[in-house]
């Protein structure tokens, strides 16, 4: 046999080695319970953020058939009420963002941190 | 448990079913990424990133293509997309690249022993030095031992650039080897 085509095989072979071999840094630990707590803290926000819209919208559509159903019955009267609606819309649009809020800090955020320390303490 | 059946028990929020899939596929994705990308900090943080990727998109998998090579898809755009932001430059040609040519030899006289784990460590101070193209499809061939087919799933690189980028890489590793270590150069030039 030839000893130099053996150093050329012995090189190659130790490459192949090399190759296969995993690298030197591994992930640490607690990679995987960080990683699920994360994912736990996304769905459960989506989650929220879904179903804050769902009775967002089952509230609004509630109020809108509603409105419809007075409004037609007294078309004539309610030109007086639409006026003072339109003449303090700053008053009114507060007043939506107000409860708007107070619902979303309630049915989400209030929710959320509370399930956060959950997340932080699993022992709990 | 199959891919089917893992992917319905994530997309139902089971919580085992999270842990089983982080723990089956974090070696891929932290292998590609590792050698990808090169900085263990910032590489565990993309790591979460394409988990949670993976989480958010998985209700899009159809099933066209193995989980496994899905994910790794997923994994090798999103480092992609990192050394992109970082400004690195991602299509350099094996042909510009020069194996540390600059540095010290790693040995410099022939007395000098050099022992296997040595050169393990010169080996991966090559491979790490590579374009990344090829670390990509060097690892996946070598390490993760993918199939062609797989390799092109997840990097979308035609068949013929695969087979080249391992001939070529696994090339350039060697001539990177004989450049740092030169005591091996002259029993081996007979035979290149």
């Amino acid at each position: 046999m030839d000893p130099e085509n053996d150093r050329f095989k012995e090189l190659d072979a130790l490459i192949t080695e090399a190759l296969k071999e995993k690298p030197e840094w591994e992930l640490s630990l607690s990679f995987t319970d960080t990683l699920l707590r994360k994912v736990e803290k996304r769905l459960t926000w989506r989650e929220l953020i879904r179903e804050f819209a769902m009775k967002t919208g089952i509230v609004a559509g509630a109020l809108i058939i509603l409105t419809v159903c007075l409004i037609f019955p007294v078309r004539e009267s309610i030109n007086p009420f639409l006026l003072l609606v339109v003449d303090h819309w700053q008053l009114v649009a507060g007043a939506g963002f107000l409860i708007l809020f107070t619902f979303f800090s309630d049915q989400v955020l209030l929710k959320f941190y509370s399930k956060q320390r959950l997340f932080s303490d699993p022992r709990s | 448990m199959d891919d089917a059946t893992l992917i319905a028990q994530v997309q139902a929020g089971n919580d085992h079913a999270n842990r089983f899939l982080i723990e089956k596929y974090k070696n891929l994705i932290w292998h590609m990424v590792v050698r990808m990308v090169d900085q263990t900090e910032d590489a565990e943080d993309l790591c979460q990133e394409i988990f949670l990727r993976v989480f958010r998109d998985i209700g899009k998998f159809r099933g066209e293509s193995k989980l496994s090579t899905w994910i790794g898809a997923i994994a090798y755009n999103m480092s992609i997309s990192y050394l992109r932001r970082k400004g690195k430059n991602i299509m350099v040609s094996v042909d510009d690249y020069l194996p540390e040519a600059s540095q010290k030899p790693a040995v410099e006289s022939a007395d000098e022993a050099i022992d296997k784990s040595s050169m393990k460590k010169i080996v991966h101070r090559v491979i790490d030095s590579l374009p990344v193209q090829y670390r990509t499809v060097i690892t996946l061939f070598y390490l993760e031992e993918l199939s062609y087919k797989e390799i092109e799933e997840i990097t979308g690189m035609p068949d013929g650039t695969i087979k080249s980028y391992l001939n070529r890489g696994r090339q350039a590793i060697r001539e990177g080897v004989l450049q740092l270590v030169p005591d091996m150069r002259p029993e081996l030039t007979g035979t290149r």
